[in-house]
């Protein structure tokens, strides 16, 4: 009866003061906010900035180059529109909708129909060691985005590998056969490597959220052991305005005491991280892993230190 | 058999010794003031009977019987109002007494029932909803009394209950306390103010330098003192000086009159007139001096507190 009273009683004070409500509550959430804020990973702001967006400029009666943009299209995380002509592909990137333009040449076709198999397993020594200059195409980005340069060029670079490989193969009359041999309906497949099972690449915004599965927990731990200073104030107090000497006369022992004024501290605890974390993945999409309720397990834990420190 | 007794307390605090055998007794139904100057002790007196403080030696006993003052028992027929105001000013009036009443085990139904009563004693009920911190000082004071009440206790202990309050709070708090003895309720009453522990006490402790000085009741240690009765004569008497310094104990000019003063020992009641003023006054019709007024002024509680504390400042 004692404990419920304390508790009841504390929970009632905390929710009267303002000021310690928004400091345990209000700004953890705020804290967490300005880092969305300050790394675009707000919700709404995460599904265009996971991806990388490619403006394409291509010789627009060459189904060849087409082909090349089609597999750009259908590599995870990259988000492919073509432009009007090069001078439209640089604008968009110059004015900052879209991450990089591909600018394709007339003499890609020609550059690529040159390659054998052996130029697409050796890219470094043969004819594709000029890179992707030596297929005429170039990448445009804004220099301030040396990050998005690179991630952009690696991608454009690994997909037109995949797609020299693809061409070569079909124009080799041995491997042609050779899986002809192997399996009757290989041969028939129009592009052997797209067969291969579908890699998980990282993307940029997968690096953002597994931030966040760092950053949200860490604060969580950061708040609990705040909660001292608040919970500190509240025995400061009860000894200031003489309640303490009040409550220690009562017919109640040290222990109903000690956990009545400890108890509110921990729920209160254990709120902030509920929220902390449901508030993680809501705006920033962290995963709570497949075993939630250890999670919640560890909340409780992490408060429980918090509050018997205090 | 005294209902309450403190035997021979001491307490220490590194150099200073606070208490240094504080000894005194409560009855049943008594007001016992407890006066002294500040660093007396008295509040550490009261700290340890509200058992929240440990003496290095000595005991309390209740009835006769050894006591623990950190007993439940023994806490639940206490009532302790601090000298700070210890109600929680985020909270209302109403839930400080809910607060508290349950803490002392009452019974919803009862607690209920018990803090409309307080709140009526305390002139609190029209405000019992309002937060403690929109409270008035003399507001604040009846609430840290009423809260000490709650739970009916046997023993009340209130430390300077009266500081920093308007004369109606003041008044209010002095009539309850009364009340309070004429049910029973042994009240321990710490306070600065003389008139006030003159009104309210049955007997007085008076503690200095960790001591029990003196503790009696109010009338006989006023009968201590003696009485002053001050005849006042035309100052043209000066010629007679001599023979009326001779009648009187202290002579001196105010103005046009010349103020006699006899001391007399304050056996008389309200007559005042005792065998000094008498000799004084047939000194007087000897000399054919004319009697302008005689007024005998009764010695008070200051008075006897000032006589034995002294009047040197105490930190």
């Amino acid at each position: 009866m004692g404990i419920r009273s304390i508790i009841t009683k504390d929970l009632r004070v905390l929710t009267r003061d303002h000021r310690a409500l928004a400091v345990l509550l209000v700004m953890p959430m705020v804290f967490i906010a300005i880092l969305g804020f300050s790394t675009g990973q707000l919700i709404g702001w995460q599904n265009e900035n996971t991806s990388l967006t490619l403006m394409v400029d291509h010789p627009a009666d060459d189904p060849f180059s087409g082909r090349f943009v089609d597999l750009l299209r259908r590599r995870e995380g990259l988000v492919v529109a073509v432009a009007s002509d090069a001078a439209s592909a640089r604008k968009e990137v110059d004015d900052g909708n879209c991450t990089a333009a591909l600018l394709i040449g007339p003499a890609f076709r020609e550059r690529v129909s040159g390659l054998r198999l052996r130029d697409a397993l050796q890219p470094e020594q043969g004819a594709l060691a000029a890179g992707l200059a030596g297929l005429d195409v170039a990448i445009h980005t804004q220099r301030t985005q040396p990050i998005a340069q690179t991630l952009t060029r690696q991608l454009v670079w690994a997909t037109a590998l995949r797609f020299i490989v693809n061409e070569t193969l079909e124009r080799d009359p041995l491997a042609r056969a050779y899986l002809a041999h192997a399996s009757p309906s290989a041969a028939t497949r129009p592009a052997l490597v797209e067969e291969c099972p579908p890699q998980t690449w990282v993307t940029p915004g997968d690096f953002r959220v597994m931030a966040y599965q760092i950053i949200v927990p860490a604060y969580t731990v950061l708040f609990a052991f705040f909660l001292i200073n608040i919970m500190a104030r509240s025995f400061l107090s009860e000894r200031r305005q003489g309640t303490l000497d009040r409550l220690r006369v009562a017919p109640i022992g040290p222990f109903v005491l000690l956990v009545g004024k400890t108890a509110p501290y921990y729920l209160l605890s254990v709120a902030q991280g509920v929220a902390l974390f449901a508030f993680g993945r809501l705006l920033f999409g962290m995963s709570w892993g497949s075993a939630p309720g250890m999670l919640m397990l560890v909340v409780a834990c992490t408060s429980l230190a918090a509050t018997t420190l205090a | 058999m005294p209902f309450l007794e403190v035997n021979n307390l001491c307490k220490r605090y590194d150099a200073t010794q606070a208490l240094a055998g504080v000894s005194f007794s409560i009855g049943g139904g008594e007001v016992l003031g407890l006066l002294g100057p500040n660093g007396a002790g008295k509040t550490t007196t009261l700290m340890i009977m509200a058992g929240l403080l440990r003496a290095d030696a000595g005991t309390l006993s209740c009835e006769g019987r050894p006591l623990d003052p950190t007993a439940p028992a023994y806490r639940r027929s206490l009532g302790f109002a601090p000298q700070n105001i210890a109600a929680y000013p985020e909270l209302t009036a109403l839930e400080n007494l809910r607060f508290f009443g349950r803490l002392y085990g009452l019974k919803r139904s009862d607690l209920a029932t018990r803090a409309a009563e307080i709140l009526a004693i305390t002139g609190l009920a029209p405000r019992q909803h309002s937060r403690v911190a929109t409270f008035s000082g003399g507001m604040k004071r009846r609430l840290n009394f009423g809260i000490a009440l709650l739970h009916r206790p046997n023993l009340l202990i209130l430390d300077e209950p009266t500081v920093g309050v308007d004369p109606q709070s003041r008044a209010h708090l002095i009539g309850q306390t009364r009340a309070l003895r004429d049910q029973g309720v042994s009240v321990i009453y710490a306070s600065h103010y003389m008139e006030e522990v003159q009104v309210v006490c049955d007997r007085v402790a008076i503690m200095d330098q960790g001591r029990i000085v003196v503790a009696d009741t109010l009338r006989n240690l006023l009968h201590r003192l003696d009485a002053e009765t001050l005849v006042e004569i035309p100052a043209t008497a000066c010629e007679q000086l001599d023979a009326l310094t001779q009648a009187a104990d202290r002579v001196e000019q105010r103005g046009d009159r010349l103020v006699l003063a006899v001391r007399q020992p304050d056996d008389n009641g309200a007559s005042g007139i005792g065998p000094a003023v008498s000799r004084l006054l047939a000194v007087l019709d000897e000399l054919r001096l004319p009697v302008l007024s005689v007024t005998t002024k009764r010695p008070d509680l200051e008075q006897l507190f000032l006589r034995m504390t002294g009047r040197e400042l105490r930190d």
